[in-house]
């Protein structure tokens, strides 16, 4: 046995045991200390296509420490350890072949660099002026109203190992920057600046990965040479993000701006290779972009006869964003506008409360992507293999439906059901149940069951169908 | 590329009014901020409208309007808004009287609220102007599992702009919750739905969310948004059964009701603390109008309540819920205890200490610990914000 899973069974049957004595709380503090954190595994068994396997075995132990220097002065770290066993417990599956195997074990199995699974996930110091808020250090910033999809969602990139499975708050890679947050004229406006010096791109699985998005799934890397550009960094390449907001109580909007480098790569054919065969030669490029943007949500006493609705809106138009084309002489990157909206509509049902003591909240949610300068020859980068392009639409419809207990839940048992459906047919199904075994641990089981045609963005993860287990104890 | 000239038009406009907003912000450091940073409070006027005013002559408004009785915690002027009732008539109005208990009710956190404990003190600094732990929520089921929840936060009184207070809680436990920021904005206009935000820690984001129903629970607690913040007088139909005073047979009552005690609970936390200020309320020989309260709306699952209301301050100390069927479905104690109002700790008052809830149907009991309280600390408006609700780790 290697010694990571040792380490970790001694840390799990320690805190399990912790746990369940109740011997330690959630997060405690200690003069101007406060420590939190928690201990969580997860792992998913691929239910469909010819094998049952184990895909992910996920041991994480985040630690996250909070120092008051002064009144107005916080530190914050929040460091996690992490740990795949799969790569190291089974040998079968899609660890079979033992090159991928080796490649995936490197990438995945253990804590890496601007990843979800970044040692240092989060580190900052907190400024808190009498007209300003300062946060300088590694940190999430997050825009939008929006759930299930990204769209304006757009200052952190994302880690997609589990495709968009995970929840947002892991699978967005960290970023050091600096954000400046101020209310001019009144409390309840709101200016917020964004500076980014350091520039990171989407991380998208390797050959070989279950959820390796199908362009990949289809490219051998021995058959193709990757290659990057690396400029050293200047001052022009900075990321820049602005947000104004105003809160007037049942209604509140945000205008956003980011002027940031695209987090995918602009592919581009360099030549040919000819020392082991013929490969062609790839450039991954990236390129600077604009992101225009707004966002409002409205609270309304009555709509559709029922009370208490909320609606939730926001857009953005990417500029100069990166896509690809076919031509006689096979696939090129182009330049590209779009225009991408999302409505949300939300109600929570009453349930009597001697009966279900928290309600049901429901969500509604439509997003639209329109390509501005579309061309028929315009085709997915990611869902395109080289001997199948795949078209794109000019209109992308996606709605999506998510039945949960309402955030206030408090409940021991937290059933959760999220519905997506495609307009090109593709579904993704995810139903959840968790219960707080105690006050300290929550054990979640649940699925992702995918549907649709192999060259959708949805249905290309039909054959990864999962089950999951995670069991997180709180410290 | 296809970088026309109307794109670089849209981009450069949106920079440039990226950069005057940016600088018209920088340069409006305002004198609101400055006017919160002084020592104000919420106080009377000559009218008995409340408003603005430094804190030294709300305090001295208060003192020289209100007859006060310091040793005893007599009246509670400064939680006080709204007409007394004629104590000396031989039937109040009883819609009066619910009235007075309601207005008691809505200013209980009659200017900002703000508690005296040692791990608020070190919240305060973090959030300042939130020193507190507003309330220890601990849930039993009828098997006896427990479920303690712990949160922070402060409530500030408005009235006027149409807003009645702004209230804002944070959870500091348990872990799926830890982080969780509510922050609500009620209105005069009753009318108006309640706008709710939450900051959730799991998404990082600010969410606005449907006014919760009268009928929901807080938390998932034995307490409904109707107990806690929902409830109007008009709601109901209002009959005052009976005055009365505080007797053994009462006591005895609520001693049997609290059995068995929930095991395991700190000493702070016991529901003896309920039995106490029962025995206390008889050893004063006050005096208490019982007023049953028939409902008008349809959807909830009581159809009346029959509730003590302590006749010198108009709090409420007992509530008992009854179904259609005239079954007695929730039962609902509180404690008080004497407060300092003012940060001085000259004026007392007093405020809520301890709620002791049961669902008689399924078993289900909450209880809830106040920590010690003070008022009339400032919170400034930028409290009440989504920039402090994303303050969060």
């Amino acid at each position: 046995m290697k010694i990571e899973i040792k380490t970790l069974l001694v840390i799990f049957i320690v805190a399990f045991a912790l746990a369940l004595g109740g011997q330690f709380a959630y997060g405690f503090m200690v003069g101007d200390w406060e420590i939190g954190g928690y201990i969580r595994n997860e792992s998913s068994l691929r239910v469909s296509g010819d094998t049952t396997e184990l895909i992910w075995s996920e041991n994480i132990f985040q630690l996250e420490i909070t120092h008051h220097l002064s009144d107005s002065i916080d530190l914050f770290l929040m460091t996690r350890a992490y740990y795949d066993a799969v790569y190291d417990m089974k040998d079968g599956g899609f660890l079979k072949d033992r090159s991928v195997r080796s490649e995936l074990r490197d990438k995945y199995a253990l804590h890496r660099k601007d990843t979800q699974a970044d040692a240092i996930r989060e580190a900052y110091i907190d400024f808190y002026l009498e007209h300003c808020d300062i946060r300088i250090g590694k940190q999430q910033v997050v825009w939008g109203k929006t759930e299930a999809f990204k769209m304006l969602d757009i200052i952190n990139p994302t880690d997609y190992r589990h495709f968009t499975q995970d929840a947002f708050e892991d699978s967005r890679i960290t970023l050091w920057m600096a954000k400046f947050s101020f209310s001019p004229f009144k409390p309840t406006n709101l200016v917020e600046l964004v500076v980014i010096p350091d520039v990171e791109p989407n991380v998208a699985p390797p050959y070989g990965h279950p959820f390796a998005f199908r362009a990949t799934r289809a490219t051998d890397p021995s058959t193709v040479i990757f290659r990057e550009d690396h400029k050293g960094w200047r001052w022009s390449d900075l990321e820049l993000g602005f947000r104004w907001g105003q809160n007037f109580g049942d209604f509140d909007y945000t205008l956003n701006y980011f002027y940031h480098w695209n987090d995918n790569p602009y592919v581009k054919f360099k030549g040919l290779d000819f020392s082991r065969g013929v490969r062609p030669i790839l450039l991954l490029d990236y390129k600077r972009m604009h992101s225009i943007g707004g966002s409002f949500s409205k609270n309304f006493n009555k709509l559709f006869g029922l009370p208490h609705w909320v609606i939730r809106f926001e857009s953005v138009f990417k500029l100069e964003d990166v896509g690809t084309r076919i031509t006689d002489a096979g696939s090129e990157p182009i330049r590209t506008d779009s225009f991408n909206y999302a409505i949300a509509i939300d109600h929570t049902f009453y349930r009597p409360y001697r009966l279900w003591g928290t309600g049901l909240s429901f969500t509604f949610q439509f997003f639209q992507s329109i390509i501005l300068d579309y061309e028929h020859n315009y085709i997915s980068g990611a869902l395109s293999t080289p001997t199948d392009a795949v078209k794109v639409d000019e209109v992308e419809n996606l709605f999506s439906m998510i039945f949960m207990a309402n955030y206030l839940q408090g409940e021991t048992l937290k059933p959760f059901l999220m519905l997506n459906y495609g307009d090109d047919g593709e579904w993704w199904i995810s139903p959840q149940v968790g219960y707080e075994l105690t006050e300290k641990t929550l054990v979640t089981l649940g699925a992702h069951i995918f549907s649709g045609h192999k060259d959708g963005f949805i249905g290309q993860m039909n054959k990864v169908d999962n089950v999951f287990l995670r069991i997180k104890f709180g410290i | 590329m296809k970088g026309t000239n109307w794109k670089r038009k849209i981009i450069l406009t949106v920079k440039l009014c990226s950069i005057l907003m940016l600088m018209t912000g920088l340069l409006s450091f305002r004198e609101v901020e400055a006017a919160e940073a002084e020592k104000m409070a919420w106080g009377y006027d000559e009218n008995l409208v409340i408003c603005k005013m430094p804190i030294d002559e709300a305090e001295r408004r208060i003192k020289e309007h209100w007859s006060y009785n310091q040793t005893e915690g007599k009246l509670n002027p400064f939680l006080y808004y709204g007409k007394l009732p004629d104590l000396d008539a031989e039937i109040p109005d009883p819609m009066e009287l619910v009235s007075s208990n309601w207005y008691q009710f809505k200013w209980k956190y009659a200017i900002t609220g703000m508690y005296d404990h040692e791990v608020q003190k070190r919240e305060g600094r973090k959030y300042k102007g939130f020193s507190d732990v507003t309330g220890v929520a601990i849930r039993v089921t009828s098997r006896g599992m427990q479920r303690a929840s712990t949160l922070y936060g402060g409530i500030k009184n408005y009235h006027r702009d149409g807003i009645d207070f702004k209230d804002i809680r944070r959870f500091m436990s348990p872990e799926d919750t830890r982080g969780l920021s509510v922050m609500t904005w009620d209105y005069l206009d009753k009318s108006k739905d309640q706008d709710t935000f939450l900051y959730l820690p799991s998404m990082r984001k600010i969410r606005r969310v449907a006014q919760a129903n009268k009928e929901d629970s807080f938390g998932g607690m034995d307490v409904t948004y109707f107990d806690l913040s929902l409830r109007v007088p008009g709601d109901e139909e209002h009959r005052l059964l009976r005055v009365e005073k505080v007797t053994d047979e009462l006591i005895n009552q609520l001693k049997k009701e609290i059995e068995p005690k929930i095991p395991g609970l700190p000493e702070d936390y016991t529901e003896q603390r309920v039995v106490n200020y029962f025995t206390t309320l008889k050893e004063k020989d006050k005096k208490c109008y019982v007023i049953e309260s028939t409902q008008k709306l349809d959807f909830l699952s009581f159809d009346k309540r029959v509730w003590w209301i302590d006749s010198e301050n108009f709090r409420d100390f007992r509530r008992m819920f009854y179904d259609k069927a005239g079954r007695l479905v929730k039962l609902y104690n509180i404690s008080f205890r004497r407060t300092p109002i003012l940060p001085d700790r000259k004026v007392y008052g007093i405020s809520e200490d301890f709620h002791w809830v049961k669902n008689m149907l399924t078993g289900h009991r909450t209880v809830i610990y106040h920590p010690p309280m003070c008022f009339n600390n400032p919170i400034p408006d930028s409290n009440f914000t989504i920039k402090w609700l994303k303050r969060a780790h």
